[in-house]
């Protein structure tokens, strides 16, 4: 090792400059906007597969319109793959299946639930530059 | 050795072209099989604008035969359709005795309106049904018949016939002709 | 002969001859044949005749055409014509693994081979041409065989798909004589060097507005006229590019002309006829104008010129009309599906009425009509109307009136965002409140996000995009093809059915396969798969289907200081 203020030490030096440089810089390129738009919305995306009305207690009356309601109703707070696989950096990552989500029917005219039960997805936004594990992605790798 | 080697290439060779021949499943003989399956608790919309809760409707005490169709379709479902026009007039005043359910793969397009246009086009009597919904339903429906087609124009031309076991059902495949229908859905009566 | 050098390589004046070389010694042949009635009729005659044996399955005595399908399953013509497999350009189709060969003159009368000549592993006229083995060209007396019994020339038994028809000789050489006008060459606006566009401007368009439209249009000619560029320098690229979408898309180049019109929309037909005349495109892509789109609409139809998805939001509304391809319906499409999601709960109303109250000007009317007809077709009472003039203000008390006096199930009201403080006050109510209250998304504009929270659980919206949280996703689809520009200088929603255009575009052309006719298009684009499209939650495709948006959201407001919308539908209501 020579004296650092020689020409051989200022070679090194400008490695070890180069090198902590290169360091500082982000390891995920951040492209336009990504962090705005993951940020932004819910964290899960929801898909119903099936749905069932439950009536008030002891009012039996409109179980076929309920059901068609509730039909309505889960088939309304189901998210729509399609809106998340077709834009560019999203994916879905399925964490749970069958779960049950009681909703509120919510019709002024018909009291009662309805019980959406669907497959719930993490939503990720991802860089498809960088490599990544695509096991978890959906699919149907990811369908048991 | 040679020579019992190519004649082996050649019967090999004669064997590919004239048993694997490049023809189209639709030339070929029916394919039938018997299938358990689920039908969904959804709940429909038919021609005349009423809502159909289709397991119950399925399950009728009536003899039911379904195919999945499509308004503007312009190939596989003609067909279909023209079968079950056929049963209908040989079944003649006792049309009504069977329960035949066409269910659309293209429920954004296809309203009451345009089913019911349809029906009047094929000449349908009492007891042939045509069904819509939301998108989602009909994917429903269409996963419990194991008939997913995610692309309507890739659909197969398909009849389920109900039989007498709970939860069992015919599943035709291909073009069949007039005469098989009718004895595939007799012998699901006579059962 | 290859197909794609027929139409111009200087057989193109020979081709014209040869087939008004057949179509007189077919009509000389019907004349002359000893069949009286036919010999009395007019070439127009015959192919109107002709024309509608092929699309409606109607014989010239008026009667249905008769057939038979998978052998014995007897079939009458209007359930299942000609058109219905082999399309309005007869070029043919692939559904359900079934591959429907061309049926016109051009390719009837030559002998099929499976591949170009010179590039065998390059399929002929469509992708799915393997499937069909090669056969002499067809006489009129072997077409007549093949219609009847289903052998063609090498005795092969066609699909059963394929009906059998009972047709008599004088109405076959009609039926004939028809197949040989059908796309007998390339539509106007092909050359071998170019297609040609043309967009139409209307005046007092917003400046931002006809922008937005230009810019994604503007943006896949360039493209398409670099890589045409490129084809020509390099023979490796342009083979490839032969091989995977055609033979001929590679090299050609786009060009899109903009027909501006100036002064009253009755003027506006003559304007459009100038331009017309002075260069035919093959097809007009998107165009924008203030109010009805009827007046480009009837030219389109008149000139059998393929417009595909102009931006309006009052387009003509036609079962039947074949040449514009519109988004949707436009904003009376809110209006229907209020009406059909009322409809699904109308058993609970015990009779109480809907109320729909109309602001008289064009959205409020068009909104009106589309709820009138949709709820029409269910069979329900119509419901009770108040029309509030063009400048008539809708007060908080005058609201509150007709909510109380009326005592509606459902209170439907179209206006723009003026009626919000009467809308919110509703939600004040105690008594004879109404069970729901619906508006328009579209007509309140951005104004809904301000419903006060009291009133967000009582007011549904028409909402007819895919919601803004979802939507935001797609961003980075548009700012492909913005190439730096900032997205904000721009008309959020005509931007992106900009964009939807340029891609249907594409897609269809690449599927034509040097097919060029105008015809074909619209069947291309009729058979296309269903995608996922930025702004609106699902497009569909059918054939003769002309509008491909079918849905529209019902949605409310969520809680908050900064809410979301919520969806209380799906897209399409049946």
């Amino acid at each position: 090792m020579g004296d650092p203020v020689s020409p051989a030490g200022w070679d090194k030096l400008a490695y070890l400059a180069v090198l902590v440089l290169v360091s500082t810089f982000p390891v995920k390129p951040a492209a336009a906007g990504g962090d705005a738009t993951r940020q932004q919305g819910k964290e899960k995306a929801f898909m119903v597969q099936e749905y069932r009305y439950e009536p008030p207690q002891g009012d039996n009356g409109n179980l076929d319109i309920g059901q068609s309601l509730c039909g309505t109703r889960c088939n309304a707070i189901s998210d729509n793959f399609g809106s998340y696989l077709k834009p560019r950096n999203w994916r879905l990552v399925k964490i749970a299946g069958g779960v049950e989500r009681s909703v509120a029917l919510d019709n002024p005219f018909l009291k009662g639930n309805c019980i959406c039960v669907g497959d719930e997805y993490l939503i990720d936004w991802y860089d498809p530059m960088v490599p990544q594990d695509r096991a978890g992605a959906v699919g149907k790798q990811a369908q048991q | 050795m040679k020579r019992s080697f190519g004649g082996v290439l050649l019967f090999v060779a004669t064997f590919l072209v004239f048993v694997i021949q490049p023809v189209h499943a639709e030339d070929r003989p029916y394919q039938r099989s018997i299938v358990s399956l689920s039908i969904p608790d959804v709940v429909l919309v038919n021609q005349e604008g009423e809502k159909v809760r289709l397991r119950t409707y399925l399950e009728s005490d009536l003899p039911v035969a379904v195919d999945f169709i499509y308004a503007t379709c312009t190939t596989i479902c003609p067909i279909l359709s023209a079968g079950f026009t056929n049963l209908q007039r040989q079944l003649g005043d006792d049309s009504g005795r069977f329960r035949l359910v066409s269910i659309t793969i293209d429920p954004e397009h296809d309203s009451p309106e345009i089913m019911k246009d349809y029906l009047d086009r094929y000449r349908a009597k009492q007891g042939w049904d045509f069904l819509t919904g939301s998108r989602a339903d009909i994917n429903r429906v269409m996963e419990g018949f194991d008939a997913y087609f995610p692309e309507k124009m890739s659909h197969r031309p398909l009849y389920f016939v109900r039989t007498g076991e709970a939860g069992r059902w015919v599943r035709i495949e291909g073009m069949v002709d007039g005469q098989s229908l009718l004895k595939e859905i007799d012998n699901t009566v006579n059962k | 002969m290859k197909m794609s050098e027929v139409g111009w390589r200087g057989s193109d004046c020979i081709q014209r001859l040869v087939l008004t070389v057949f179509l007189v010694i077919g009509l000389v042949g019907l004349a002359g044949g000893g069949a009286a009635s036919a010999g009395d009729l007019s070439p127009e005659e015959i192919l109107r005749q002709g024309e509608r044996m092929y699309r409606e399955g109607i014989l010239p005595s008026g009667k249905p055409m008769q057939a038979y399908v998978s052998g014995d399953i007897p079939m009458e013509g209007t359930s299942f014509t000609c058109i219905s497999c082999h399309l309005r350009s007869g070029i043919g189709s692939f559904e359900a693994n079934v591959a429907t060969p061309p049926t016109t003159g051009l390719h009837l009368y030559l002998p099929r081979k499976r591949t170009i000549e010179g590039f065998e592993h390059v399929p002929s006229y469509h992708k799915y041409a393997t499937y069909f083995p090669p056969r002499p060209a067809y006489t009129d007396e072997t077409l007549g065989d093949l219609i009847r019994s289903g052998d063609d020339p090498t005795g092969r038994s066609v699909l059963k798909v394929m009906p059998r028809y009972d047709i008599d000789d004088d109405d076959m050489a009609i039926l004939i004589a028809y197949l040989k006008t059908l796309s007998p060459e390339l539509s106007p606006g092909i050359s071998k060097e170019e297609i040609k566009f043309a967009t139409v401007i209307g005046p007092g368009v917003d400046q931002v507005a006809s922008d937005s439209m230009l810019v994604p249009l503007e943006f896949q000619v360039s493209r398409k006229n670099a890589q045409a560029k490129t084809y020509k320098n390099n023979d490796r690229l342009a083979r490839m590019a032969f091989n995977m979408i055609g033979p001929d898309l590679g090299a050609k180049s786009f060009s899109l002309a903009k027909w501006v019109l100036k002064g009253p929309p009755e003027t506006w037909r003559a304007q459009l006829e100038e331009y017309y005349r002075a260069e035919p495109p093959f097809a007009l892509l998107g165009g924008i104008v203030n109010g009805d789109w009827a007046p480009i609409h009837s030219f389109c139809e008149d000139h059998r010129l393929p417009d595909l998805f102009p931006i309006t939001d009052y387009p003509a509304i036609s079962d039947s009309d074949w040449y514009t391809l519109y988004f949707s319906r436009g904003i009376r499409q809110e209006g229907e599906a209020a009406a059909r999601y009322l409809h699904g709960m109308y058993d609970l109303f015990s009779g109480r009425n809907i109320v729909q109250v109309v602001r008289d000007n064009r959205e409020g009317q068009a909104l009106a009509i589309g709820f009138r007809e949709a709820w029409a077709k269910t069979g329900h009472p119509a419901p009770l109307e108040v029309v509030l003039k063009d400048g008539e203000e809708l007060t908080p008390e005058r609201l509150r009136k007709i909510a109380s006096t009326k005592n509606p199930a459902a209170l439907v009201v179209w206006d723009d965002d003026k009626s919000l403080p009467a809308l919110a006050s509703l939600g004040d109510l105690k008594e004879d409140k109404p069970g729901i209250v619906m508006v328009s998304g579209s007509f309140l504009g951005q104004s809904f996000w301000h419903i006060p929270e009291q009133a967000r659980k009582l007011i549904y919206l028409t909402y007819p995009y895919r919601l803004p949280q979802d939507e935001a996703r797609f961003d980075t689809n548009i700012k492909s093809i913005l190439v730096g520009k900032p997205m904000a200088d721009y008309d959020q929603t005509i931007i992106r059915r900009s964009y939807i255009t340029g891609e249907v575009l594409n897609r269809a052309l690449v599927k034509m396969r040097d097919q060029y006719y105008r015809d074909y298009l619209l069947d291309v684009i009729g058979m296309m798969a269903n995608a996922v499209y930025p702004l609106y939650e699902g497009m569909t495709f059918g054939p003769g289907q002309r509008y491909t948006v079918k849905g529209c959201y019902i949605v409310q407001l969520g809680p908050g200081e900064k809410p979301q919308l919520e969806r209380r539908s799906e897209w399409v209501i049946q």
